[in-house]
């Protein structure tokens, strides 16, 4: 087992699983308190297993990272699922007067052609005001990812990651048309319940 | 931020003196020059004590901004990084620069230091701006005394002192926190100087108003229905009220406990409903929206001395209020079981 595994194992347990849960609790109870239009907010430290998969990517025939226990930021995962295209920005916006980001990003694919990953981003600071008393500040990363889904772009992501750990050669042609096509799927749906959404709003 | 716990040592020392540049024509902005400090003598010995203490005496949490299109950039953040991979008196005469460029009048002239050095496996940056004041020497000889006026005098411990310390190994990961001093609100509760940590620094304050505000109008909450006390009851709500008249000021919990000479008791309830121990000194600012709509007590104080205090949600319930015709006089009316009184020589 390697000295990084171990490493993790022990930062997995004492501090990031207790964090994670904590962060989870400060954006329901304290961030997005009374927002109706979030479907579920969940916040989980990453497993062992994909963090030393991740930390082992190479780029180049290098190690991606030379320091992952610091570089990847995405050792606590946070998701605020929300309804429709239109419940992002405000969520949004309370994200960005509760926390600092370094980054923001709507991810999109490249091409106009295209479908597949879509979402907003954010790498945030850790609020000090989420981290409960019995945490070792010391050991703590210094940020986490939050990403603001809808559910169409929930389900369509979750899909699309359980089926690219699965295989272990390159997907198809016709594989990888497929999970563009239910990209495309979960963007028209999207699409269709915000436009329901603002006429029936409008009627009301 | 990583921080190591060994003794600090110190590879190089770059100053620059930083002439106001803000609203000056570039033709007539004044050129930095830089000196290297020498590793030994006084002048290094008093640096050397500065960067020894730094990382005790830093207590600003900030953090840099992210680029306009919300990547991980930040200009600022690139020149520390320039001279951490090159500590040379080029790459740091950048940083003066930028300084330089946000520097008005009445910021005035300056001496910018830039030490780098290690803690343990840490590289550290520390970055310090002593203003230029004038002053008097008196120089004692053997049958004489002789004093002289100067100028371009620059003392640490003036209040327009400012320092930021970073540190940490990795370029990519670390570097993205400084804790930074400023003494204009470290001493006291006064409002966010933009020029050193927004405009030089494009940092942000770790905590944002929101976050800061909310938090002590949580602590108060629970701290006035957790008390058993009614003169510490009654001390916490007439705080939340007082707290109102530091709207848009950087403040901790302490230094606001401080500032209003709040009793140790009521400090005690304050500090007791904090989720960590570095809630209590970490500092924000004041958000009066956010104030108002989450503190749960209100006092309303009438001229002729009496103050009524409530619920916020149960006020207008508990107090019914009249208003007298043909007069600004109101009429409260309020009707209940008394469980508690008590005297007070002041309010």
């Amino acid at each position: 087992m390697s000295a990084l595994r171990l490493e993790y194992e022990r930062r997995f347990t004492e501090v990031l699983k207790p964090l994670a849960s904590a962060i989870e609790s400060f954006l329901r109870e304290t961030v997005l308190h009374g927002h109706l239009r979030v479907e579920r907010i969940a916040a989980r430290a990453k497993s062992i297993n994909r963090f030393v998969a991740k930390a082992e990517k190479q780029t180049k025939g290098a190690r991606k990272y030379s320091d992952p226990l610091k570089q990847i930021q995405d050792q606590i995962g946070a998701r605020v699922i929300v309804f429709y295209l239109d419940d992002v920005v405000p969520v949004s916006s309370e994200i960005m007067k509760h926390f600092r980001y370094i980054e923001s990003r709507q991810l999109i694919p490249e091409s106009e052609s295209e479908f597949g990953y879509v979402g907003r981003h954010f790498i945030l600071a850790i609020p000090l005001d989420a981290v409960p008393g019995e945490i070792d500040q010391s050991r703590m990363p210094d940020f986490f990812e939050l990403q603001i889904k809808t559910l169409f772009q929930h389900a369509w992501s979750e899909a699309n990651h359980d089926l690219g750990y699965k295989p272990t050669t390159d997907l198809t042609s016709d594989q990888k048309r497929r999970i563009a096509f239910t990209a495309a799927q979960a963007w028209g749906a999207d699409r269709m319940f915000q436009e329901l959404h603002r006429e029936l709003a409008a009627c009301d | 931020m990583a921080i190591a716990s060994s003794t600090p040592t110190i590879s190089k020392i770059f100053s620059y003196l930083v002439h106001p540049g803000k609203g000056v024509a570039k033709q007539d902005q004044k050129k930095i020059r830089g000196t290297t400090v020498p590793p030994t003598g006084k002048l290094h010995d008093v640096i050397a004590d500065l960067f020894a203490k730094a990382e005790a005496e830093c207590n600003l949490s900030i953090i840099f901004n992210p680029s306009d299109n919300g990547k991980q950039q930040n200009d600022c953040r690139d020149l520390v990084l320039r001279c951490k991979k090159k500590p040379t008196i080029t790459s740091g005469r950048r940083l003066a620069i930028r300084l330089q460029e946000v520097t008005d009048k009445r910021s005035g002239l300056g001496l910018l230091f830039l030490i780098i050095g290690k803690q343990g496996a840490n590289t550290q940056i520390l970055i310090s701006r002593f203003p230029a004041d004038s002053g008097i020497i008196a120089d004692e000889k053997s049958a004489s005394l002789t004093v002289e006026f100067v100028e371009k005098i620059f003392l640490k411990n003036s209040r327009a002192y400012k320092t930021v310390l970073y540190s940490g190994q990795s370029d990519k990961a670390d570097f993205w926190r400084g804790q930074a001093i400023d003494r204009q609100i470290n001493d006291e509760v006064v409002g966010l100087p933009t020029y050193w940590i927004n405009e030089f620094l494009a940092s942000s304050l770790r905590t944002t108003s929101e976050s800061g505000t909310l938090r002590l109008a949580t602590a108060a909450n629970a701290a006035i229905r957790a008390s058993k006390d009614v003169a510490t009851k009654t001390e916490l709500v007439s705080a939340c009220t007082l707290a109102r008249g530091y709207s848009g000021k950087a403040i901790s919990i302490r230094s606001l406990c401080r500032s209003l000479r709040l009793s140790e008791n009521a400090t005690e309830a304050l500090k007791s409903q904090l989720k960590n121990s570095a809630l209590f000194s970490d500092r924000f600012q004041l958000s009066l929206e956010v104030l108002d709509k989450n503190v749960a007590f209100r006092t309303e104080e009438l001229d002729n001395g009496a103050m009524l205090t409530a619920e916020n949600s149960k006020f207008e319930h508990v107090f019914q209020k009249d208003k007298i015709p043909h007069s600004d006089q109101l009429k409260y009316t309020t009707q209940g079981k008394l469980v508690d009184e008590r005297i007070r020589r002041s309010k």
